[in-house]
């Protein structure tokens, strides 16, 4: 298993707790992950109307007085199992690599 | 018009995009892009940066616009293709109709479908895409009107041809029909006056100044037009019955003997003064006239009859059969769908999206 670069599952859990436009996923993404993960911000864009074609989140426009007009994404219960699922597969993932990182640090650190 | 790189950036983004994405997500994809950029820019100018350097900083941070456009179409069907499918979808519709209708204006040509369907389907198979607009415009240009003037010579132009037959062969039928039905009535008619004109000739007598008899009288009227097919009759039971037309013409004009007369009967009145001997042969010739028309009517039906069970005739009707009413109208939906299927076995509609990387 590998890190392909999932986008959308970081997505995914950047809109667990709120309903955010793409300029300010693409912004917490970036503030989170204190600028580890580097990607072109305009391939939130495709990965969000994927996710928004298999039902993980729903997207609506939202009017702004003196503003141009936002599109604010939310998720919906399937996104929600789906984010569990990255979780759990994450979770493997790291407990995994950690575990033979940790011990190549010891051996280092004798 | 003062455009900033932002400006310059969208239009750069919506050509990549405006073939292939839905008019109405283009136009919302365009508009979250210019909000992102904006607000990225804004962003770099509170940082401290003047206004042109944070559009360009936003920009590079957006990404190339190759990237993000080939991410995007991920999925989405081109334009083209959609149309295409469209396309296909109301040629097939009007298809299904025309042969619900049972029409056969244009008859289908198996090779020419097949010089058009299989060469498309196999360009799309080995290249993976659909041919350009300008070659499938070229390709079905040419190939219609060859197959126009190909199909017009097989099927209409020529006396003989397949097409001829199956029309002479309605026609020939739909005559046979009805004079089958009419034939009894008619002979019943000619019967009767025949009855009358032979007992009046065995007793008959010399007629006198002031004497005169009544006898019916059978007269024919152009009816049934038999004669004008006649020679598809004759041409088909013919041993070579692909025979040109000339010969199909000079058989008829032996072969005719006039059956589109219509009998009618009414009543004729010999006056005196005449001899027996006279009106015997009066009225036998009336009799013979009449036997000729009843006997030369059976004759045609026999050999129409005889014309429409022949197996030239019945293999060009089963020919038509087998063709199950088709036109050349289906060469275009099998084209488009054949090059669709074999482009999508490819797999090369879709485009390769983007990765993200670690820093």
């Amino acid at each position: 298993m590998g890190f392909k670069g999932d986008l959308e599952a970081l997505i995914l859990a950047v809109l667990a707790d709120h309903a955010l436009h793409g300029y300010e996923i693409s912004k917490r993404i970036r503030t989170q992950s204190q600028d580890v993960l580097k990607y072109g911000e305009g391939q939130l864009y495709p990965a969000l109307h994927k996710l928004e074609q298999s039902g993980f989140i729903q997207a609506e426009w939202m009017l702004q007085d003196g503003k141009p007009d936002r599109k604010v994404y939310s998720i919906t219960s399937a996104g929600r199992e789906e984010l569990e699922r990255h979780k759990s597969a994450w979770s493997k993932f790291v407990s995994g690599v950690g575990g033979i990182m940790t011990s190549h640090l010891a051996k280092e650190n004798k | 018009m003062n455009l900033n790189y932002i400006d310059w950036y969208l239009v750069e983004l919506r050509r990549r995009i405006h073939d292939v994405m839905p008019m109405e997500e283009e136009n919302s994809f365009i508009l979250e892009t210019k909000n992102h950029l904006s607000a990225l820019s804004e962003e770099f100018e509170s940082q401290g940066m003047d206004p042109r350097s944070a559009q360009i900083a936003a920009i590079e941070r957006f990404g190339s616009p190759d990237v993000i456009a080939s991410d995007c179409l991920v999925g989405i069907r081109s334009r083209k293709e959609r149309l295409l499918i469209r396309v296909a979808g109301v040629a097939l519709a009007v298809l299904l109709v025309f042969a619900a209708m049972n029409q056969f204006m244009l008859v289908y040509l198996p090779t020419q479908t097949a010089l058009v369907v299989v060469p498309l389907a196999l360009f799309a198979l080995i290249l993976g895409k659909m041919p350009s607009w300008k070659w499938l415009g070229f390709y079905f240009g040419m190939t219609c009107l060859f197959g126009a003037v190909v199909g017009y010579q097989n099927t209409f132009a020529s006396p003989y041809s397949s097409y001829s037959y199956m029309y002479e062969y309605n026609s020939l039928r739909e005559h046979y029909r009805e004079l089958h039905t009419s034939n009894s009535k008619y002979q019943a008619m000619e019967h009767q006056a025949a009855e009358s004109w032979r007992s009046s000739i065995r007793t008959a007598k010399d007629l006198g100044k002031n004497d005169w008899i009544e006898v019916p009288r059978v007269t024919y009227v152009v009816g049934n037009g038999i004669v004008q097919y006649f020679p598809t009759a004759v041409m088909a039971s013919s041993p070579a019955p692909r025979a040109t037309y000339a010969e199909g013409i000079n058989i008829m004009s032996k072969g005719s003997v006039g059956f589109q007369d219509v009998p009618s009967v009414s009543t004729l009145t010999l006056h005196g003064p005449l001899t027996a001997k006279d009106v015997r042969q009066a009225l036998q010739g009336r009799l013979n006239e009449v036997e000729s028309h009843s006997l030369g009517r059976d004759i045609a039906m026999s050999r129409i009859e005889t014309a429409l069970n022949t197996p030239v005739i019945q293999r060009v009707l089963k020919q038509y059969d087998r063709s199950l009413r088709c036109f050349i109208l289906p060469i275009l939906p099998l084209s488009l769908f054949a090059c669709y299927i074999c482009a999508k076995v490819r797999g090369r509609f879709r485009f390769k999206p983007g990765q993200m990387r670690l820093a």
